[in-house]
């Protein structure tokens, strides 16, 4: 997670974003965990154990994880508060498990807190041509199957790399980007920088949906 | 799906000391193991007490939160129950916050090994402290010996050397097996 080491982290609040049962193949629920920091006077939705390579959507056991690595260790020596006060690591776990079971859809995300999930596909699409998703319950199985349902929507630029973003409130882009991803990660090396895979968590309406971010601070 | 069970937990709390700093130090042990692997002679679960947590009051409980983690998905299970991460925690707190007495059985010492490259090793040469070379399943370690009067030293080094786990500090002795 990037921040400003010497500065506390100010969470003011926390959405989770549950996805639909089929986004992957795992029998338990699938979550985009998603904190609010006050930074420089502003409120900024940070996206948990966020990267470039890869689409991950978190078990509740996996949000856990993360957070035991990361924030609810900073909660013990307050570089992490909560609404500007210390928190205990103990207390902090419970407010994202409440926030586990408020969590809503992304749709409602987005309606309710003007919080948006987008999933974020690019790379080369010449090399991705005679991809096979390794899973059985990808949904269209090859790249090129897949790009026939979503080639409308890639935006492709002059060295022939694909971009492509799906909005996850869409029913049935949760579950695309997720095998769309699988095979980019199965296909390119982690390394690269030519390739991208990420969830990209937005305001939208900032202004409109101000309101709807501090309704769920901490008092 | 395998998992750590934990049986017994053991604190040793020391008093602030100009070689300790200003705060008390605490050594927590854990009596734990593997729920897949047994004793080939009795059956019984292996277990063995381990040096686990080793620090200053947040040192051990930011250990004891990373430790947490791996209670939601079940991979750590203490008195082989579920638990959550939050009440892991709070069972640690209570082990270094409450006012129960050092175990009247036992005893901890430091017991430093480390990768040959890893810092310490270098700085442990800088403080003139003896070293010795240790090969364990291939790969070279470097052993640190301090004095009776140097133990202290162990909570610099976990200061010093965040990454370091409290394994590789200290042991414990004769504290009373499940």
């Amino acid at each position: 997670m990037n921040h400003d080491i010497n500065r506390p982290i100010n969470e003011t609040g926390r959405i989770v974003i549950h996805l639909p049962d089929d986004a992957m193949f795992y029998r338990d629920r699938s979550y985009l965990p998603v904190a609010i920091d006050m930074a420089d006077g502003e409120q900024r939705p940070t996206l948990l154990r966020s990267g470039d390579h890869g689409i991950n959507y978190m078990a509740q056991y996996e949000i856990f994880s993360s957070l035991c690595s990361d924030r609810a260790q900073m909660a013990v020596d307050q570089r992490l508060l909560v609404a500007g006060m210390p928190v205990t690591p103990e207390r902090y776990l419970g407010m994202w498990r409440t926030a586990i079971a408020d969590s809503l859809t992304p749709a409602d995300a987005a309606r309710e807190h003007g919080i948006q999930a987008c999933a974020i596909l690019r790379a080369p699409l010449a090399e991705l041509a005679d991809s096979k998703s390794s899973w059985t319950s990808c949904p269209f199985g090859t790249f090129e199957r897949f790009q026939a349902k979503f080639g409308d929507l890639f935006e492709l630029d002059e060295h022939g790399t694909f971009s492509l973003e799906l909005d996850l409130a869409t029913p049935g882009h949760a579950r695309a980007a997720y095998y769309a991803a699988s095979m980019m990660c199965s296909k390119f090396d982690r390394s690269s920088i030519n390739w991208r895979a990420c969830i990209e968590i937005r305001q939208v309406g900032a202004q409109r949906h101000q309101s709807g971010l501090f309704e769920i601070a901490e008092a | 799906m395998s998992y750590r069970i934990e049986y017994q937990w053991a604190c040793w709390r020391l008093a602030p000391t100009p070689g300790r700093g200003a705060v008390p130090r605490f050594v927590v042990a854990i009596e734990g193991g593997d729920n897949n692997l047994r004793d080939a002679v009795t059956g019984k679960r292996s277990r063995s007490w381990d040096v686990c947590m080793l620090g200053s009051a947040a040192h051990v409980l930011k250990t004891a939160v990373y430790f947490a983690g791996a209670c939601e998905g079940g991979s750590l299970k203490p008195g082989s129950r579920n638990c959550s991460p939050e009440a892991y925690i709070r069972r640690i707190r209570r082990l270094i916050e409450g006012d129960e007495a050092a175990p009247a059985q036992g005893h901890w010492y430091p017991r430093i090994r480390v990768p040959e490259s890893h810092p310490l090793a270098s700085y442990a040469q800088q403080l003139a402290l003896g070293t010795s070379r240790e090969q364990r399943y291939g790969d070279w370690f470097v052993r640190v010996e301090l004095e009776a009067a140097q133990r202290d030293l162990v909570f610099d080094f976990a200061d010093r050397f965040p990454d370091l786990q409290a394994w590789q500090l200290a042991e414990v002795g004769g504290l009373p097996r499940t």
